[in-house]
């Protein structure tokens, strides 16, 4: 077992083959060696590291990702996202960033990448002004910098 | 569960001032509360670049008008920028897992290779030593493969040949170190080789050989290793037959007809033009890596000219009266099946008496698959490590080149073939705007819309005002009143409803019928069609139902068909076109004895008035271009001769061709006396003269008609009906000299047109400097206006295209019959008189 503490001093144990999905706490482990102190979380709050384990839990047992390979990276934009990836990313907005930013922390690569799949899901067809309904942004362009940005962007209309 | 919050355990370690704290559920929520608000804005912006590397360009645009952040992201990460950068040159990452080539350095490879084009600067040029040459060639995946006959005039034995190539240049690689080419030739003398193809990314090479006396078929595809001439790994048999043999034909079967073989990703098809003694065309599609066994076949007793994938499921064919057809296909991996009509489009219509010789299809590298990275990675690394490809045409977005090679029949003058291309982008094919097929109202009760298969019509409509499917529902109901009231007429129609699963062989049209069909309504699409002559058409013939057999198993063959009259690739059987529209319904008396499905079913293609004149390009003249190969994604590539280019651009080019010299620079009001060394291109000094110009003319048309039906595109691709027992076309008589001509670079890309990519491209190397000058010639040259192509009789009017392109030409000149192009070189070749390759130059751009 692995004692983990969060930013809100809460401790929780974890088994180690569970928490190993954290590529983060898989590294210290190895280099730390067996040990009774508690790993510290101060960028993890509580209720994120329960959402985490939730994740790394389900997915216990199942190989850790062989490549690090981004698959977006080889052109593969697919927004597909398995089904209990949905349903386990069907929290609120801010419950979404922060488990990407302790994915990112915690250096949990599949699950960074549901999250991110997951808000890129929310913009994609959206217009500028729905997306920025979506993630409450204030519009801070002049209306005639926006007019030269559309302008700029005329070329994806041409067929 | 393993996770559990230990509450009160006394293991529980607490560090600061505060007391032990619960993790009652009222508590966590308030230590929720009070956190700062996470909004996108505040995650690192690795995050959010993160989140936006999984958007498409269209998505990242709407993006970049967020808010200055949003902006400033798109447009400052190389990451963001390729994937903008690709939509704009149309292009796909192919890059395999393993490359850790960084976005920033493929951003500028892909920015700096998309502006040569556009001012066609190539970076280096190199002449090869070619291995013994023959007639079949082909060209693919940065190889140049080249057939060899043996005494018997059949391919014996193929050389490959690597072509240099610029590679993925590092920042600091010379590159103009000579490269380490592999040639390598693999000998066949027990094959009679009429054709071949080759994906050297896939390791592929497959021969077309006539089979074997004792087969029971009549061709044989061959299924090999490139590296190896070893049956293909991949493939569970390496020989596919094709077509069997008529079981009571007289041996020998003239069998050397002409072919077109194309490869797609795990989709090999075979077109056969003329199956025995002209009578039909026969195209077979496999899955090569599941074997002969199931096949999607597809023989036309009216015959089909051209051949060409679309996509991994949509077929394209071309056929001898003017037409082009979309069919859908399934997977022969498992099953076969029979290929289904979607659309057919018309070209325009002819001039009594006109015929096509024959009609020719092209378009590169074949639509409808991208290269796997791991075959990428596997066969290329090791093996052709110079043809490495970073991004890749997007298959949705090919512009396609068709050739049109017509001829009077009855006209004395038999050489008198004129010949036209037409450019049309494969969108236009492959989904044709839901109107284009709804179009309401119909002036004639009794025209029917163009063709659209049902299935793809309703699901099409759903995307409509709801208003439109009830209009055309009830429309089509008028007409089936209509229909029935008219019975007398003693023919059947068939329901739309009925014939959703039928396709099959219908009566070609010489776009004289077709046009029975209403010119477009008014307003509708603004073609200024020369005066009224489209209304002037022929009386449609009574009644064009035509009886339709279904698809032939394998056991029948085709030939057993007898297309008596309809319109053939052959002169002789159009000897009286006058006839040709009402001998275009072929009557297939024996299709109802070989158990095949007789149903009628009317197909009315497109109209051309309604798809062409906005969506495609005519050119007159082709001969000399070997279109197969000239065209990569929406780039074509011709050579062009000064005289015409003189012409065609009213300045006197001939005075810059004749060399580089410094009065040719003065004289065109250059203050620079040094420009011999001009831009980067080198400088091989032009020797026509005007008068050769003037001499020459059509005179390229020797060297070119040899090369059409002597190596045309992989072989007899691009050759003409070369079976046909006689009057073809002669090529007109040789003339002394070849003319030097100029490179000309068509880009079809709608960026191209854009003020931005002007603006780019304004600023290149070439225009600075010494030969400034004479780069000026080189800026891309945007073409929207609509042009006109002068029918000359040939066809009934003036063909009128507006297909918007942006053009390019070369400041030099070239010693060269013909040009080809991929994603990144030009060939030059230039053959002698038989058409045989003498030298072979390369332009890396």
């Amino acid at each position: 077992m692995v004692l983990l503490l969060t930013s809100d001093n809460e401790m929780f144990s974890v088994a180690e083959d569970v928490i190993k999905r954290s590529a983060y706490i898989k590294n210290m482990l190895e280099d730390v060696g067996e040990s009774d102190l508690p790993i510290p979380l101060p960028n993890v709050e509580s209720n994120v590291l329960v959402k985490i384990l939730e994740y790394c839990e389900h997915y216990r047992g199942e190989p850790l990702p062989a490549s690090d390979v981004d698959p977006a990276e080889i052109g593969d934009r697919s927004l597909d996202i398995a089904d209990w990836d949905q349903k386990y990313m069907a929290v609120d907005q801010e419950m979404l960033f922060e488990i990407i930013l302790a994915a990112n922390y915690l250096d949990i690569k599949s699950l960074l990448d549901v999250g991110c799949k997951t808000v890129a899901k929310m913009m994609k067809g959206k217009s500028s002004e729905e997306i920025r309904t979506l993630f409450n942004i204030a519009n801070d362009f002049t209306p005639e910098e926006e007019a030269q940005i559309r302008k700029e962007n005329a070329w994806a209309e041409c067929r | 569960m393993t996770i559990k919050p230990l509450k009160s355990r006394t293991m529980y370690t607490h560090v600061g001032e505060e007391s032990p704290r619960s993790t009652e559920l009222g508590e966590t929520n308030i230590a929720a509360t009070q956190r700062v608000h996470i909004r996108i804005p505040q995650l690192p912006v690795e995050l959010i670049c993160c989140v936006l590397s999984h958007l498409e360009h269209r998505d990242l645009l709407q993006c970049t008008l967020v808010s200055k952040l949003f902006y400033k992201l798109v447009n400052e990460t190389s990451r963001l920028m390729y994937t903008l950068e690709l939509a704009k040159s149309r292009m796909v990452s192919i890059l395999s897992p393993e490359d850790k080539l960084n976005f920033a350095h493929r951003l500028e490879l892909l920015k700096d290779r998309e502006q040569a084009w556009r001012v066609l600067a190539w970076k280096h040029r190199r002449t090869l030593d070619l291995p013994p040459t023959g007639s079949l060639y082909e060209f693919v995946g940065g190889v140049y493969g080249n057939g060899r006959e043996g005494d018997n005039r059949m391919t014996t034995s193929i050389s490959f040949l690597e072509l240099p190539s610029l590679g993925i240049p590092s920042r600091t690689e010379d590159i103009t170190a000579p490269q380490e080419l592999k040639l390598w030739t693999h000998l066949m003398p027990d094959l009679n080789i009429i054709d071949f193809t080759m994906d050297p990314i896939q390791d592929l090479l497959v021969l077309v050989a006539v089979a074997p006396l004792e087969s029971q078929y009549v061709y044989e595809l061959h299924i090999r290793s490139i590296k190896t001439n070893q049956a293909h790994s991949k493939a569970p048999t390496s020989v596919f037959p094709c077509l069997r043999k008529p079981l009571n034909h007289a041996s020998p079967v003239e069998v050397i007809t002409a072919v077109r073989v194309q490869v797609c990703g795990n989709l090999v098809a075979l077109l056969i033009k003329d199956v025995m003694e002209n009578s039909g065309g026969h195209l077979e599609i496999w899955n090569w890596e599941h074997g002969p066994q199931y096949s999607c076949q597809m023989p036309r007793t009216n015959g089909i000219d051209d051949f060409s994938f679309l996509t991994n499921s949509v077929a394209l064919i071309v056929r001898p009266t003017g037409q082009f057809e979309v069919y859908d296909f399934a997977d022969p991996g498992t099953q076969s099946s029979e290929p289904v009509l979607r659309y057919a489009f018309a070209f325009p219509p002819l001039s009594p008496g006109y015929s096509y010789w024959y009609i020719s299809m092209s378009n590169n590298p074949t639509p409808g698959c991208i290269p796997s990275p791991h075959d990428h990675q596997r066969n290329l690394d090791g093996f052709l490590k110079g043809h490495k490809q970073i991004y890749y045409p997007n298959p949705e977005d090919r512009v396609h080149a068709c050739c049109l090679y017509v001829f009077n029949p009855a006209d004395p003058v038999l050489h008198a073939v004129s010949s036209f291309v037409f450019f049309v982008k494969i969108g236009t094919l492959l989904n044709p705007p839901i109107e284009w097929f709804v179009r309401r109202p119909f002036d004639d009760e009794d025209a029917e819309p163009p063709y659209c298969r049902p299935d793809i019509l309703r699901e099409r409509m759903k995307h409509m005002d709801p208003g439109w499917e009830e209009a055309y529902e009830a429309e089509m109901e008028e007409r089936r009143k209509r229909k029935k009231s008219k019975k007398a007429k003693g023919k059947q129609r068939m329901d739309e409803d009925e014939i959703s699963s039928v396709v099959g062989e219908y009566g070609g049209s010489d776009g004289a019928e077709i046009l029975q069909y209403p010119e477009p309504e008014d307003g509708w699409i603004p073609i200024d069609i020369d005066g009224s002559e489209v209304q002037e058409l022929a009386d449609p013939p009574s009644d064009l139902d035509i009886p339709v057999h279904g698809f032939l198993t394998g056991d029948e063959h085709p030939a057993t068909h007898i297309d008596t009259a309809g319109p053939s690739t052959s002169a002789p059987s159009i000897a009286n076109p006058d006839d040709a529209s009402s001998s275009n319904a072929p009557i297939d008396s024996d299709s109802s004895d070989a158990g095949s499905s007789i149903r009628s079913i009317r197909v009315v293609p497109l109209p051309w008035e309604t798809w062409g004149p906005m969506n495609t390009r005519w050119f007159d003249e082709c001969l000399s271009t070997d279109w197969q190969h000239a065209i990569y994604g929406l780039r074509a590539v011709e050579s062009v001769e000064i005289s015409k280019l003189t012409a065609e651009r009213q300045i006197e080019v001939h005075k810059w061709a004749k060399g580089r010299s410094a009065e040719d620079e003065e004289e065109f009001g250059s203050g620079s006396a040094n420009s011999a060394e001009a831009s980067g291109s080198g400088s091989a000094s032009a020797s026509a003269s005007a008068s050769h110009a003037a001499a020459a003319g059509n005179g390229s048309g020797s060297a070119a008609a040899g090369t059409q039906s002597d190596g045309g595109g992989g072989g007899t691709d691009g050759g003409g009906p070369s079976p046909a027992p006689a009057p073809a076309p002669a090529p007109p008589p040789p003339l002394p000299r070849r003319e030097r001509r100029f490179l000309r670079i068509r880009d079809f890309n709608p960026y191209a047109q854009t003020k931005a990519a002007r603006l780019e491209t304004k600023d290149h190397a070439i225009f600075k400097g010494k030969g400034r000058i004479r780069s000026v010639w080189r800026t891309p040259k945007v073409v929207t206006e609509t042009s006109r192509v002068e029918m000359n009789g040939v066809f009934k009017y003036d063909i009128m295209s507006s297909l918007p392109y942006v053009e390019t030409v070369s400041d030099e000149t070239f010693d060269v019959t013909d040009v080809m192009m991929d994603d990144s070189r030009l060939l030059l070749l230039k053959r002698g008189r038989g058409g045989q390759l003498k030298t072979l130059e390369v332009l890396m751009v």
